[in-house]
């Protein structure tokens, strides 16, 4: 089975240049998480194999939903960035061992896999969303502005709904929605930092540079909650 | 006057407060640990603020302070954009962004009830222990199973209750997200074990701004809908 997942990161790294390669790699790494996903009859969301994979899957899926907008037509590096970023959280995933433990019982509820879910697509449309201003400061192509808020709003909704999910997860859990763990901290940091960023479109085009810059330090924001948290810090939400 | 009523309805004010926010929230993140860590979720937010010294809380007291002025904030942004905009835009784009801020009022409102009357309380259980609940409402353990794997690994585990002793046929099963909800407190099985003999270890927990906080969200996911459909109506091309 790891094979399939060879094959999507070959497919990322060298057809970076075509998004038709972006789907062939997005195809094979789902197959790959299906297969896991039957085998366990469970979705594959636990342990950082799987959720270094989920996230770029879910980094490349939305990330070719995004390249379809007219205002990306002919702009492939933005195809180019997506692939790479993909592979390299794909890549990540392989040094880990994989879990094949059945669901403990406390994960065991839709909540649990909405929260994760919702979590990771928002992380993966961050990531996207700090691509797109990456290409701003490159290229200084006002187009990418409207299409970069878009993509951050949207990424800020789905992780307003996975921290709700989360919380009504938790009050079943554990009996409480909040928890004070660094985790929580972070998440809330995070959802602050982005809700900063999609406000301060409304200052005007004299904080074009900084909302750029900001939407690249939302990503690295959303790496240290994703992964810094769990590596550096004592927290219920580890892995 | 005027200064300081401009300031408090500035966007600009409500972003130094964010990023402030996120700051503060950052330094507690690594400040947070030992046994102080430990104790936070056990108790009312704000009893835990009064017996910790200053030095290990003080980045959660600023976090306070701050959320509060942002709250004053978005309550006077809010009005402000109400009062200019009434009549001159739609209905929707006019209440989606607000429908959001009521949300976010909701969820500090939600937090500020529960750091004054959260509670939890452990309590460890045989089959036929007849604790109480805070509030002297009698249950009744009726039995306590693990349910073990074929390899001996434990794979669950629930807890029979007998949630009025006086009419035992009246039960409730609870299990890891299935809780037992009576009045404000919910009943919630933590661990159980089977030998040396069957027991469990509950949580009793009171979580005051729960309603509140899910109020919050419901009004929150109302605004979020309605801002983003607004959004795909803009810019049809995007």
């Amino acid at each position: 089975m790891k094979l399939l997942l060879i094959s999507s990161i070959c497919l990322f790294l060298f057809g970076s240049f075509s998004r038709v390669f972006l789907f062939a790699g997005l195809a094979a790494e789902l197959t790959y998480v299906g297969m896991r996903g039957l085998a366990m009859g469970r979705l594959p969301l636990l342990g950082p194999h799987d959720t270094l994979l989920f996230f770029s899957a879910s980094i490349a899926l939305l990330a070719l939903a995004t390249s379809f907008s007219p205002i990306l037509v002919g702009k492939r590096w933005f195809v180019t960035v997506s692939c790479f970023t993909a592979a390299f959280f794909a890549l990540s995933a392989l040094p880990f061992p994989v879990l094949n433990m059945p669901l403990p019982q406390i994960l065991d509820t839709l909540w649990f896999e909405a929260h994760v879910v919702l979590a990771f697509f928002a992380y993966a449309l961050f990531a996207v969303s700090a691509t797109l201003c990456g290409g701003y400061l490159i290229n200084k192509d006002r187009e990418l502005l409207g299409l970069q808020f878009k993509v951050a709003l949207i990424g800020w909704s789905f992780f307003s709904a996975s921290m709700i999910s989360g919380g009504i997860w938790g009050y079943f859990a554990w009996g409480t929605y909040w928890l004070w763990t660094a985790k929580e901290l972070w998440t809330s940091i995070l959802w602050l930092f982005y809700a900063l960023f999609l406000h301060l479109r409304l200052k005007g085009s004299r904080y074009d540079a900084l909302t750029h810059w900001l939407g690249i330090l939302g990503f690295v924001i959303t790496m240290f909650t994703y992964l810094g948290v769990s590596m550096l810090m004592k927290s219920s939400h580890s892995f | 006057m005027k200064r300081l009523w401009n300031i408090l309805i500035s966007l600009e004010f409500g972003l130094w407060l964010l990023a402030l926010v996120c700051c503060a929230l950052a330094i507690g993140s690594f400040l947070l640990k030992g046994d102080y860590a430990a104790e936070i979720n056990f108790m009312p937010l704000f009893a835990w603020l009064m017996e910790v010294p200053a030095f290990t809380s003080w980045w959660l007291w600023l976090a306070i302070i701050l959320l509060v002025l942002l709250v004053i904030n978005t309550l006077l942004c809010s009005g402000e954009t109400l009062r200019q905009r009434y009549g001159r835009t739609g209905l929707v784009s006019l209440c989606a962004p607000q429908l959001i801020h009521v949300g976010f009022l909701l969820f500090v409102a939600a937090h500020l009830i529960s750091a004054f009357g959260a509670s939890v309380q452990q309590i460890e259980v045989y089959e036929g222990a007849q604790p109480r609940l805070p509030d002297g409402k009698q249950f009744a353990v009726a039995a306590i199973t693990v349910d073990i794997s074929p390899n001996g690994m434990p794979r669950g585990f629930s807890c029979e209750l007998a949630t009025d002793p006086r009419n035992p046929v009246q039960r409730a099963v609870i299990s890891p997200n299935h809780p037992w909800f009576y009045g404000d407190y919910g009943v919630y099985i933590k661990q159980a074990e089977m030998y040396p003999y069957p027991r469990a270890l509950l949580e009793i927990h009171r979580e005051p701004g729960g309603s509140m906080a899910l109020a919050g969200a419901l009004f929150f996911m109302i605004g979020n809908v309605m801002v983003l459909w607004l959004r795909s109506k803009n810019d049809p091309n995007q």
